[in-house]
């Protein structure tokens, strides 16, 4: 569908509609003549075939105008038209002068040059083309005509007064000048195009020959003659020359939105105009405002700076070679030697025979714990560390899982690690082992294995262990031991071993049974590195645990309290001449380091000095 | 199978368990193929175990076995775990892993409510009265020893934890002369507690020494004893 778009508001509207729907701005323009004459408005072209529409359109004193001038041509005998006899409010000078043009213009007179345009001509300053084109069109009646019909002396005082005649009297007299404006403002009678046309000849004012569709060839020539005419132009008129003598410079092409003809709205036809539309209509992107902070220069810098850094981390570094990579290779080989040497030296030569003396009240509230248990007791057993950590665990755990099966208990195992069912199987049957024992499964023991969820799974697993795991990690029904009959819930089993190297591990099981199964029923055995963390529950007051065994110094201690030497007391020796070791070993390059840094003068500059 | 064949086996698996101590004991020497392998094929052996104990300990006991025991039962029992099981199958599909975003709430909602609870109930209430407990003239009458000597390390242990966490307050108020600084009390009493911490961490790292040099000495010992086996010394 057809649309028409306002050139106010660029929205579209029908066709048929005068105003916009939106803005209500006229869409058609209100003169019919200007439809028929597309290319623009030309009051200087309008010739005699304009037609009939035209004819009807333009008033009645020019329509006589340009029938008497056609008129004269065609019949230059017949008499002139009585233009005193017109009711048109035309200035007495052309009613005076109406007649002498009338004869005039039936002659094939010479063209008529001003006066003005007369003296460059002498002076031959002045082209042809620039007065061919300075010519007024053929149709109209010519200026020049009613000026040559005229007597010098009868001209109206606003033509004698025209740049290159009496500019100096024009400009004296402001009455001649105001005059002239009212004549020109009264809309009757073309000589002000005449007029207009040559004053813009005179000033060059290009983009005044422009909008009139007159060229702007030979301008240069035809400023040359209005310089050596214009010695007596106004102030205002000279300084438009001067700026026009100025060594032009080369403009940037002109878009070509500038020439172009306006094709709607009330400016129809005209070129060169200004865009009415709103900036919306005319879906423009919009401009990208860049938001700067208003943060100082320090700030700035520092933001830079900070920006720089950024940048420079993200960027890839090549990797340069170390020189102390084979030193460090060699300390790496030489210290596992001198470590590895201690164990082996300590598990042969069995250097500290003697078996650790001193008392830990953790171990004995361990054994306390277990000592307390009656035969054949359901002891729970949380095995939760990973197969890396099973030599630590073998040690700390092995005096304890000893006393449970001199004691009898019936040991169920029950794990939040997929590895950790395994580990418990072979903990139970290496303490058995070597201990003696000759603890069975599902006889014995049992493995639930895996308790799914993590830390969720705790609590429903200690509020219904039989329904969390109702199997072994075989695949055999877990709970139909008679010493785990009447098992129901975790709080049920007579005591709680918790197994783990982990701190966190350990402190979740510990959290999520604190409401289950009471303090003194629950003990734990950690790793070494885990004590620090795990001894604040035991030392809580209250108690949040019974008894704690850390690390393999605490197996030993449990094995020697109670007089049965196991695997702590085996890798004692050993561990006890490593851990020596490893502290020489310590002191040893911490002092040598020390003695580098005091020798050795600091290769890295001084603050001061820094680029 | 027969006991010999029982005892070449054993002894296999122990040569070859020695042979893999070896190679991740050659770490010390650099990284290299051998290491790699050995500790791949642990990463392998693990998740597989994991796995077959996943399906064996908790998908078939839980989860089919109380279909093939009771189908009609046994539908009301695993029904619901079975239809957020099969939506968090889902999260394998990008398109579709919208529909397992239920089963993932209910997992994290119900995970967070069972830590948090049981940080509270197990953690930070029973800590913040033991320290105030260490106090109680009553209870350290009870023990039977000297007060002052328990008074002390009860001092010392309000002490550690006072400053430990004003080591951890990191406010501090906009100064005109300079950059925000926290007051002088506060930094002096986080000092102290920096020491604490200092000795905490290095008790911690004592502890990680401990225990790597319980297993070199358990290694040591591993291969120790298949030298002296295999030479028939012991």
């Amino acid at each position: 569908m057809e649309t028409r778009r306002c050139p106010m508001c660029g929205q579209p509207n029908p066709p048929e509609v005068e105003t916009c729907v939106y803005c209500q701005a006229r869409l058609k323009p209100l003169w019919e003549e200007e439809e028929t004459s597309p290319e623009g408005l030309d009051f200087f072209s309008s010739s005699p075939a304009g037609g009939v529409a035209d004819d009807q359109e333009i008033p009645e004193w020019l329509r006589s105008l340009r029938t008497g001038g056609e008129k004269a041509e065609e019949e230059p005998e017949e008499s002139p038209p009585d233009f005193e006899a017109e009711e048109f409010e035309l200035p007495e000078w052309m009613l005076e002068g109406g007649e002498e043009e009338k004869h005039e213009t039936s002659e094939e007179a010479p063209p008529v040059v001003p006066p003005f345009v007369e003296s460059v001509e002498d002076e031959e300053t002045v082209s042809e083309e620039i007065w061919e084109e300075s010519q007024p069109p053929e149709s109209l009646p010519m200026p020049g005509s009613l000026e040559e019909g005229m007597e010098e002396e009868e001209f109206p005082k606003w033509l004698e007064s025209l740049p290159g005649q009496e500019w100096e009297e024009w400009q004296e007299t402001g009455e001649a000048e105001a005059k002239v404006e009212e004549e020109l403002y009264t809309g009757a009678v073309p000589p002000f195009i005449s007029v207009d046309e040559s004053l813009l000849e005179e000033v060059g004012e290009e983009w005044l020959n422009e909008t009139a569709g007159l060229s702007t060839e030979g301008q240069p020539e035809e400023t040359k003659a209005v310089e050596e005419a214009g010695e007596e132009l106004p102030a205002w008129l000279s300084e438009i020359q001067r700026e026009e003598k100025k060594p032009e410079t080369p403009l940037p092409p002109t878009p070509s939105v500038e020439k172009k003809v306006e094709t709607a709205g009330p400016l129809y036809g005209l070129r060169d105009i200004l865009p009415a539309e709103p900036l919306v209509a005319q879906q423009k992107a919009p401009v990208n405002v860049i938001a700067q902070l208003m943060v100082s220069e320090k700030q700035q810098a520092q933001a830079d700076l900070f920006l720089q850094l950024i940048q420079q981390e993200g960027m890839p570094k090549p990797i340069s070679p170390s020189k102390g990579v084979k030193p460090q290779v060699l300390w790496r080989v030489l210290l596992f030697l001198v470590l590895f040497a201690a164990a082996a030296g300590g598990l042969l030569f069995n250097p500290f025979p003697s078996p650790p003396q001193e008392l830990n009240v953790g171990v004995f509230d361990t054994m306390q714990a277990i000592s307390q248990l009656s035969p054949r007791a359901a002891t729970l057993v949380i095995v939760d560390y990973e197969a890396g950590d099973f030599a630590e665990m073998q040690a700390t755990a092995y005096g304890l899982m000893d006393q449970l099966m001199v004691k009898g208990a019936y040991l169920v195992f029950v794990s939040t690690t997929s590895t950790g069912a395994l580990q418990a199987d072979r903990l139970v049957r290496e303490v058995s082992r070597l201990s003696g024992h000759k603890y069975m499964e599902l006889t014995d023991w049992v493995n639930l294995g895996y308790i799914p969820g993590g830390a969720a799974g705790i609590p429903i697993f200690a509020l219904s262990p039989r329904s969390v795991l109702p199997f072994s990690i075989d695949g055999q029904p877990a709970w139909s031991a008679a010493e785990i009959a009447s098992v129901q819930k975790v709080g049920d089993f007579s005591l709680v071993v918790l197994l783990s190297e982990n701190s966190n591990r350990a402190r979740m099981w510990i959290e999520q049974l604190q409401r289950q199964v009471d303090a003194n029923k629950l003990i734990l055995g950690v790793s070494a590195q885990a004590e620090p963390v795990m001894r604040a529950y035991y030392e809580a007051t209250p108690r949040q645990l019974q008894g704690l065994v850390s690390g393999l110094n605490g197996g030993a201690i449990f094995e020697t309290q109670a007089g049965r030497p196991g695997i702590a007391l085996q890798y004692w020796n050993a561990y006890s001449l490593t851990v020596t070791s490893g502290v020489i070993l310590i002191l040893m390059g911490s002092f040598i380091n020390i003695l580098i840094a005091l020798v050795r003068p600091s290769s890295r500059p001084e603050r001061g000095k820094r680029a | 199978m027969s006991a010999e064949w029982t005892n070449w086996l054993d002894f296999g698996g122990v040569l070859f368990g020695a042979l893999l101590t070896l190679i991740v004991l050659s770490y010390v020497l650099g990284d290299h193929f051998l290491f790699r392998l050995v500790i791949y094929g642990f990463i392998g052996v693990a998740a597989g175990f994991g796995v077959i104990l996943a399906f064996n300990s908790v998908i078939y006991p839980l989860l089919f076995q109380p279909l093939i025991d009771d189908p009609f039962g046994g539908i009301q029992i695993v029904g619901l775990p079975l239809v957020f099981s099969l939506l968090l199958m889902f999260k394998l599909s990008r398109r579709w892993s919208l529909l397992g975003n239920p089963s993932l709430a209910f997992l994290t909602g119900v995970g967070a409510a069972v830590l948090i609870g049981g940080a509270l109930q197990g953690t930070l209430f029973p800590q913040l009265l033991a320290v105030i407990n260490s106090f109680d003239t009553r209870a350290l009458a009870a023990t039977g020893g000297s007060k002052i000597p328990m008074l002390v390390e009860a001092g010392v242990a309000l002490l550690g934890t006072v400053a430990t966490l004003a080591y951890f307050h990191f406010g501090a108020r906009p100064q005109a002369s300079g950059p925000a600084k926290r007051p002088e009390w506060l930094e002096s009493l986080g000092w102290i507690g920096q020491m604490f911490i200092a000795i905490a961490l290095g008790l911690i790292y004592a502890g990680i020494l401990r225990a790597g040099y319980t297993a070199l000495v358990e290694r040591a010992h591993f291969l120790i004893d298949i030298v002296t086996s295999l030479l028939g010394a012991k």
